[in-house]
């Protein structure tokens, strides 16, 4: 049967609001890197689609209390050219997003509606501790990154609301973010792992993707990590073989991976550990080098 | 060099469309406005192997703009048994007919007003099916408790199946076998032995430009604009599966947007044939990406063998256990069996060979021609064995591989001598290119480098027939009628190039005419690297006689003997006599614009393999010989392989465009990368689980070496147009085992499945420590 789908364009926040909540089986669109997929697999069939490219609301962002309010629909892009000296985890992981032209569309409020453990983005905002804003027309609120994940492709979005920004602290300290995939581009993450050190505070941040049924913080790592780093001598020897090595397996430890085409449960533990350890050593050494 | 000899043999003149290509402005023949036509959805298996109860489709009818709904069952009652088509075997129909034999083979075709109608339509038929035993892979087809096809079904292409005919309770289709010498007993009594088990798994072809054909009838003739390399073969089996004379069937194409062997033989055009006949309207049936991976695939092949030394080191006996999955029907697949079976040994002087290669049904999705054509699936093996050999025995693997490499005339274990195959040129070239005899930095941390190279050997497509006519025009322009598909491979512009060398023309006057049953000649098929020879033998023939032609004309003219004419780039010359050619001709004809016309044939020969031996004295008119040479850095934490250089050497004969025989190489390279570190089809349960560009993976530009080095060697053939060869597939065949053996040097560890995936590296690395 040919059905009709109805393309729904609002021109300000306030109308894709009211527009989500008249219509809460709309699906949101901006770049489409995940929806397109599922519309031209005939994975889904929505009533409607809820355009977001014409909100001018959703595509800033703004340097707030030590923050970055970065909103929903801010293409990879400008993530990586306006933002890599304040967010670096997050430029770091929006390079590795699909291809030039999917960076040019994609944002971070795609990869947080679709909620797949696989989201480039997700590990880079759990290591830095972001919080996601989400708005209805029954108000905004915010929602720590750790608690909007709630089940492979679920998360605490009501029907009748749209992520309008992620909050992600200003770096205080290196990050990383490294992937593994099953070529060098345009490749969903086999894993992958962000890691964000403050050395002000003296914490640890990290985050899990595609090894998971969501994306995971390694808690026991970070505590590890922060209580074992040579914080008062930050040189590049300081960091021992042992610790970083012991960082690899609780990360590993803490993820809770599967089987599927693209690599095993247990290649990926492997990897997360060898990416974890070596994503230490590297900000470690940018520790060292401030 | 004068500009005009840019456009001769030996010169890199730019192919003539590459503006075109880049920019779109090319119209293949999905871009062919169709007018009112049917357009065409196919509603497809679920099941791998079931008996079909029922189609119910009367919903899908009652659709508005659903023209009509059509299963195998209706398309049979026409037909009948002509409903079953193939190259080798009559065993595929248009339409599943009493049985489905893969997930995702056509079931019936929904006939609408617009593709979207017609596609949505084909979720409103559903099938009821008996399920049957399903014959998943090599293992369970070799069983041999369940069969794909109740008896196999020769079909009238190939003379030499015609013994199969009507065999039952089986699923290997054919069987080559190779006996040179007494290979086992040579094994057992030899020094140094080493085996493998060896698997290279389907891949798909995944050309940009997705398939299409548009299917008519005018006047009572079945005419059809498809993408296809065989458009004579087309010719035919339309004419086959309607019963109509050729003379009422027309084949057309326009460039095709790659292929790689997933253009070829019968893909749409049966079922776009069968409709626009029975249905009496135009079709236009095409393909979305998802399904062009259920049209074809890559034979994935197993192979156990062993390559055994004496104690000097010299090579005493190669076995080798070839099994292709051919998957539910034959293909080619017969033919990919014994011709790259035959190559198994590899291009070395063995004196005892034994090979038995079979083809085997299941029920997956069809494999086909694949560039290579079976023969990187053997290259995979022969090329990891001599490796291993070689560390065995503690000698280098260049200097082993260059010791025991056939040269020029020597006989190869098939019993075929050796012509313009230049193997040790090759490998000389691609392990300079590396610097195999410099110091490498091998690395002491988690980064270890490594070097391989490979050698692989393939025959041409023989015998085949290439036919040319060429009219040359009144203004010293020509038009070239061959039936060569030029699918991005450049042969358009080599063809003229040919003509033009020999008539001392500019080769941008040259215009080729794409293939059209109607007006081109007959040509076997575009495909197994054969065109540069074959049909450029025949384009050089075609050329002569109109150089002969023309000094005959010009003769008359000056009133001296044609010895005395020769041809020049100002035209026709004889001591102090000259014309131009546009004086000529028009001198000859006294009219603006005619037309001078000349035809040529070029067939090969062959001598059929014994059947008990698998020996021919002339299995091929010609071999490629090609090398791969790769330095590579191996991640020994996470496994991943990055490739420092590749270099890729073919023996041409003669280039007759260097700069588009360098690109074939590359691009050849390109996609063995991808065969090598991470393409291949997925199937779980008979089920593709990885047939989209979403999960299917093909070498982006970042999985390039940082550096890739194409190198043209020529070692002229004795009968090729100006000594040339094809170079299609050369590139292919050993960049898979190149890589692998720098993994071995690099990091210890021989791997004999593909793809090298960092996963299976990193595991192997585990098990050796």
């Amino acid at each position: 049967m040919v059905v009709s789908m109805d393309f729904l364009r609002p021109a300000s926040l306030a109308e894709a609001l009211e527009l989500k909540a008249a219509n809460p089986d709309a699906v949101p669109i901006a770049g489409g890197t995940d929806v397109m997929v599922e519309l031209n697999f005939d994975k889904r069939r929505p009533a409607a689609l809820l355009d977001l490219g014409r909100v001018p609301e959703l595509a800033t962002w703004r340097a707030e209390n030590g923050r970055v309010r970065l909103g929903a629909t801010v293409p990879y892009t400008r993530i990586v050219d306006e933002l890599g000296d304040v967010l670096p985890g997050l430029a770091m992981a929006a390079r590795t997003v699909g291809s030039p032209q999917i960076r040019n569309r994609a944002g971070v409020g795609g990869n947080l509606g679709s909620a797949s453990p696989a989201g480039d983005a997700h590990p880079p905002l759990l290591a830095t501790g972001a919080d996601v804003e989400v708005a209805s027309t029954r108000g905004t609120r915010t929602v720590p990154i750790g608690e909007f994940f709630l089940g492979p492709k679920r998360s605490a979005l009501a029907a009748d609301e749209l992520v309008t920004a992620v909050l992600v602290p200003v770096a205080a300290g290196p990050q990383q973010f490294a992937k593994v995939g099953t070529r060098n581009a345009m490749v969903i993450a086999v894993c992958s792992f962000g890691l964000a050190l403050d050395t002000t505070r003296r914490t640890v941040g990290t985050g899990i993707g595609s090894a998971g049924p969501v994306p995971l913080r390694a808690a026991a790592a970070e505590d590890f990590a922060a209580e074992v780093l040579p914080w008062d001598e930050p040189a590049a020897n300081t960091l021992t073989d042992d610790t970083a090595k012991e960082f690899g397996e609780l990360v590993a430890a803490a993820a809770r991976p599967i089987d599927d085409v693209r690599g095993s449960a247990a290649y990926r533990r492997h990897a997360l550990a060898v990416l974890a350890r070596r994503t230490l050593r590297w900000a470690w050494q940018d520790v060292s080098g401030r | 060099m004068r500009e005009i000899e840019q456009s001769w043999v030996g010169g890199s003149r730019p192919r003539f469309d590459t503006a075109g290509r880049v920019r779109g402005m090319i119209a293949h023949v999905g871009d062919q406005a169709v007018g009112a036509a049917a357009h065409v959805a196919v509603h497809r298996a679920t099941q791998p192997h079931a008996r079909i109860e029922a189609v119910h489709v009367d919903e899908a009818l009652a659709m508005p703009g659903v023209y009509g709904v059509v299963t195998g069952a209706d398309l049979y009652k026409q037909l009948g048994d002509r409903l079953l088509t193939g190259p080798a075997f009559a065993d595929q129909p248009a339409l599943a007919h009493e049985k489905v034999r893969y997930v995702g083979e056509p079931v019936a075709a929904v006939l609408a007003a617009d593709l979207a109608t017609a596609r949505a339509a084909t979720d409103a038929i559903w099938v009821d099916y008996e399920d049957l035993p399903p014959v998943y892979d090599l293992a369970d087809a070799l069983a041999g408790t369940a069969y794909v096809h109740d008896e196999l079904r020769p079909s009238s292409v190939f003379g030499d199946l015609k013994h199969l005919r009507g065999v039952r309770d089986t699923n290997v289709n054919y069987t080559y076998n190779l006996r040179t010498g007494d290979a086992e007993a040579a094994r057992d009594a030899g020094a140094h032995t080493v085996t493998g088990e060896f698997w290279a798994p389907p891949t798909h072809h995944v050309p940009i430009e997705l398939p299409c054909t548009i299917a008519w009838v005018d006047s009572g003739r079945l005419e059809m604009l498809t993408t296809t390399q065989t458009p004579s073969y087309v010719r035919q089996t339309i004419a086959d599966l309607l019963d109509l004379p050729l003379s009422r069937v027309r084949v057309t194409t326009r460039p095709l947007g790659g292929s790689f062997g997933a253009k070829m033989y019968d893909r749409l055009e049966p079922l776009a044939a069968a409709l626009a006949w029975t249905a009496g309207r135009r079709v236009r049936v095409t393909a979305t990406r998802e399904e062009a991976f259920l049209l074809t695939t890559r034979h994935g092949a197993a192979v156990s063998s062993s390559l055994t030394a004496d104690a000097e080191g010299n090579l005493v006996s190669s076995v080798a256990d070839v099994r292709y999955d051919t998957g539910a029907y034959a293909d080619v697949g017969p033919r990919i069996t014994a011709k790259s079976g035959m190559v198994a040994p590899g291009p070395y002087r063995i004196a005892n060979a034994r090979v038995l290669s079979r083809c085997v049904y299941t029920n997956k999705p069809s494999a086909g021609p694949f560039r290579g054509f079976g023969v990187p699936q053997v290259t995979w093996s022969h090329e990891s064995l001599i490796d291993e050999l070689a560390h065995e025995l503690g000698e280098d693997p260049y200097a082993f591989r260059r010791r025991h490499l056939l040269r020029e005339g020597d006989e190869a274990p098939m019993g075929t001598r050796m012509h313009s195959a230049d193997f040790v040129g090759c490998l000389d070239a691609v392990a300079n290119a590396i610097g195999w005899f410099d110091p490498l930095d091998r690395g002491t941390g988690r980064i270890r480098r490594g070097r391989g190279v490979a050698v692989g050997v393939k025959a041409v497509l023989t015998p085949t027939i290439a036919n040319a006519v060429l009219q040359l025009n009144q203004d010293n322009s020509a038009t070239l009628l061959i039936s060569t598909v030029d699918m991005g491979q450049g042969s358009d512009t080599i063809m003229a190039q040919i003509a033009a060398d020999v008539l001392r023309m500019d080769s941008r006057r040259i215009h080729v005419v794409r293939a059209d049953t109607d007006a081109t000649p007959y040509d076997t098929i575009t495909a197994g690297s054969r065109s540069t020879y074959h049909t450029g033998n025949a384009v050089r023939r075609v050329a002569e006689a109109m150089r002969d032609k023309l000094i005959g004309l010009a003769a008359e003219r000056f009133g001296v003997p044609a010895e005395e004419v020769s041809l020049t780039p100002d035209g026709p010359r004889a001591g102090s006599h000259e014309v131009t050619v546009a004086e000529l001709v028009h001198g000859h004809f006294g009219a603006r614009g005619a037309t001078l016309t000349t035809e040529a044939n070029y067939t090969s020969s062959w001598t059929p393999y014994d059947k008990e031996t698998g020996r021919s004295d002339k299995v091929t008119e010609h071999w490629f010989a090609g090398a791969v040479g790769a330095r590579i850095a191996v991640d020994t934490a996470t496994g991943r392989v990055r490739i420092e250089h590749l270099a890729v050497a073919g023996d041409v004969g003669r280039a007759i465009n260097p700069t588009l025989v360098e690109q074939q190489l590359s691009g050849a390279a390109i996609m063995g990368i991808g065969h090598a570190l991470f393409d291949q089809l997925v199937l779980d349960q008979g089920q593709l689980i990885n047939g989209t560009l979403l999960d299917y993976q093909l070498p982006s530009i970042r999985d390039l070496p940082d550096q890739l080095t194409p190198i043209v060697v020529e070692s002229p053939h004795d009968d090729g147009p100006f000594g040339a060869k094809g170079v299609g597939e050369t590139g292919i065949l050993g960049v898979a085992p190149a890589i692998a053996n720098a993994v071995r040097d690099a990091v210890g560890v021989r791997l004999t499945r593909l793809p090298l995936t960092p996963e299976s590296i990193t595991m192997a690395l585990e098990e050796n420590q």
